[in-house]
């Protein structure tokens, strides 16, 4: 049999209550960290300096160019961020079908039979020939243009 | 709108399933709270499960079927709760919370966490790279779209992981007609929350009110906190600790002479977790054997039995899935993880250096430091009671270790961003173990709550 304790002694207590303390300190001054806290979320990542929050609203906004049933591909200067929008616009454009340009850093061919590419960033030059250019917010929307048979 | 229905969907339902057992009269000494958050629990294991069968038997979702489901579970939970009034008297009705330090500080801790998850501060790059992303596909193809599993170019969904998440994301987007992707964040806080409510009064029953809040408070103040800076927000994690900590409280606070009659809730927590999370099933391995090596311990009869009916549900969960994948033609092994067994010794002084500095920062450090001096102070406490936490917590951090000797090349970037997840099942396993081992009065329920039963205090 154990030793018997009625109530917590006062030593003991003190010990849990400081490590609730301090956890809880650590996490109450969270947003004191963030250097300006956005209340009006427009994506998940606002309030996080992951920059997820910028591809989002690229994506976001690019999807409305995509229609149901197109398919499209990213693009983007750097193959890890350029992996991190495909992945994500599986999940933004889901009635769309995402054919990637490179897939963990290797090229995939699969992307050039895209109807759409999604350019993250770069300028109005960046487009080639065959295809029209819409701009969006944090990128471009390039659909290829109907080739003669 | 959309989100509130999201809401409903995902919630509703789930507590109806799971009613029934809530509603066990094995339970009828727990809060009002933290009997919804076991019905709520187990509900949305009940609720993955029928739709995962659904599935992979060719139907599509239909609410209709799960509305009959609800309404079938309700009835039974009315019979559950006329039977059991009528066999057994009202249960003692515990002392009602009243303003104090602990309620305060339990407020802030809820307040600031409900903050964190509703604002995005925890919100986790792994939703928008693949729950929420294979859930925004379940909803549209009104089941678990396994077509999509199978492209060569969705590896990344990671098709093998177990549905548990994702299905349930993608009942509630289906239900709502789209995702509200920034209505899921906010879920994880509302698991943790949950777990709480149950850790709690599974401890009050155990341990007194004191000890109880004590060590709930910090658990509450730890893996919020750890949530929000791992960035777990709409993740799978906070499921998976809810499952594993409901078992493990179940676990240690029985005591040798008097063996928990709530086993079963154990062992479908542990199913639950393996349904969630592919390291649901090794920590509930890890809480199986705890189980076992501390009934070893204590001289217990029919040990094997025990550990088995223990185990059997998470196993056949497991099973469950594995058939699942074979019979859809879903990969078993996850491509992009390392090969297993292909160990790498090379940056042995790394994984340890870099594993030990986020151990002893912030509010991990506090997680453990603040339990182990406790138990330290305490002196001769019951340290055998609490054998399966331990042997969780320092389980899960062994197989932390030995995941990492698979990675190739440098490991540093997969240790931070890994890690602090990993730990979040060992931190709670010894906060609880560590809790227990302080307060525990051998043999039977703590003399403070007894006497608070007698005065209503």
């Amino acid at each position: 049999m154990g030793t018997k304790k009625t109530t917590p002694g006062g030593v003991v207590a003190a010990v849990w209550w400081s490590g609730t303390i301090i956890s809880t300190a650590v996490l109450v001054s969270l947003p004191l960290r963030v250097a300006e806290v956005n209340h009006s979320l427009r994506t998940p990542f606002d309030n996080t300096d992951s920059g997820h929050a910028a591809q989002w609203s690229f994506l976001s906004e690019a999807s409305h160019h995509v229609p149901a049933g197109a398919s499209f591909t990213v693009v983007a200067d750097d193959r890890d961020l350029e992996m991190s929008l495909y992945m994500m616009a599986v999940g933004l454009l889901p009635e769309a079908v995402a054919l990637p340009s490179s897939y963990y850093g290797r090229s995939a061919p699969i992307g050039e039979r895209a109807g759409f590419v999604l350019k993250f960033e770069g300028s109005a030059s960046d487009h080639p020939p065959q295809y029209h250019a819409i701009e969006v917010n944090g990128g471009w929307v390039w659909q290829r243009l109907a080739t003669e048979p | 709108m959309t989100g509130a229905v999201f809401l409903v969907a995902v919630l509703g339902p789930s507590v109806i399933l799971g009613l029934p057992v809530a509603v066990h009269p094995e339970l009828r000494h727990l809060s009002v709270a933290a009997r919804a958050s076991i019905a709520w629990a187990i509900g949305c294991f009940f609720l993955t499960v029928a739709l995962t069968l659904i599935s992979a038997i060719g139907l599509p979702w239909t609410p209709w079927l799960i509305v009959l489901v609800c309404c079938a579970a309700l009835t039974l939970s009315g019979r559950l709760i006329r039977r059991s009034r009528a066999v057994t008297p009202a249960s003692e009705v515990l002392a009602p919370c009243r303003f104090s330090i602990a309620s305060l500080c339990f407020t802030v801790i809820a307040g600031g966490g409900l903050y964190a998850f509703v604002f995005g501060f925890a919100a986790s790059a792994d939703l928008s790279y693949f729950w929420g992303v294979k859930a925004t596909h379940f909803a549209l193809e009104r089941g678990i779209d396994f077509e999509l599993l199978r492209q060569p170019h969705m590896i990344h969904l990671h098709p093998n992981y177990p549905p548990l998440w994702p299905v349930l994301l993608g009942w509630g987007a289906m239900t709502a007609r789209s995702m509200p992707w920034l209505a899921i964040s906010p879920l994880t806080w509302l698991c943790l929350t949950a777990t709480a409510a149950i850790v709690f009064s599974l401890l009050e029953a155990r341990l007194g009110r004191r000890a109880a809040t004590l060590v709930t408070c910090l658990w509450y103040a730890t893996l919020t906190t750890l949530m929000v800076t791992s960035f777990s927000g709409g993740n799978a994690d906070a499921f998976l600790l809810l499952f594993l900590s409901v078992a493990l409280v179940v676990i240690v606070t029985e005591v040798r002479e008097e063996p928990s009659n709530l086993h079963w809730l154990a062992a479908v927590a542990l199913a639950g977790a393996v349904f969630t999370k592919s390291e649901g099933f090794v920590a509930a391995a890890l809480i199986a054997a705890g189980t076992l090596i501390r009934d070893v311990a204590w001289r217990r009869q029919a040990i094997i039995r025990q550990t088995a009916f223990l185990i059997a549900p998470a196993a056949v969960t497991a099973a469950l899935w594995v058939l699942v994948r074979i019979a859809h033609d879903i990969r078993l092994t996850d491509p992009i993880r390392e090969t297993v067994f292909q160990l790498s010794f090379d940056h042995i002084d790394l994984i340890l250096k870099v594993c030990a500095r986020i151990l002893v920062k912030g509010a991990v450090a506090a997680g453990w430091m603040a339990p182990l001096i406790a138990v330290v102070i305490a002196g001769r406490g019951r340290l055998r009671q609490a054998i399966p936490a331990f042997v969780t917590a320092l389980g899960i951090l062994g197989f932390a270790f030995i995941y990492y000797l698979h990675a190739v090349g440098d490991p540093l970037q997969l240790i931070v961003w890994t890690f602090p997840r990993l730990i979040q099942p060992a931190i709670s396993a010894w906060i609880l173990g560590c809790g227990v081992a302080a307060f525990s009065v051998a043999g039977e329920p703590n003399p403070e709550i007894i006497a608070t039963r007698k005065t209503g205090r």
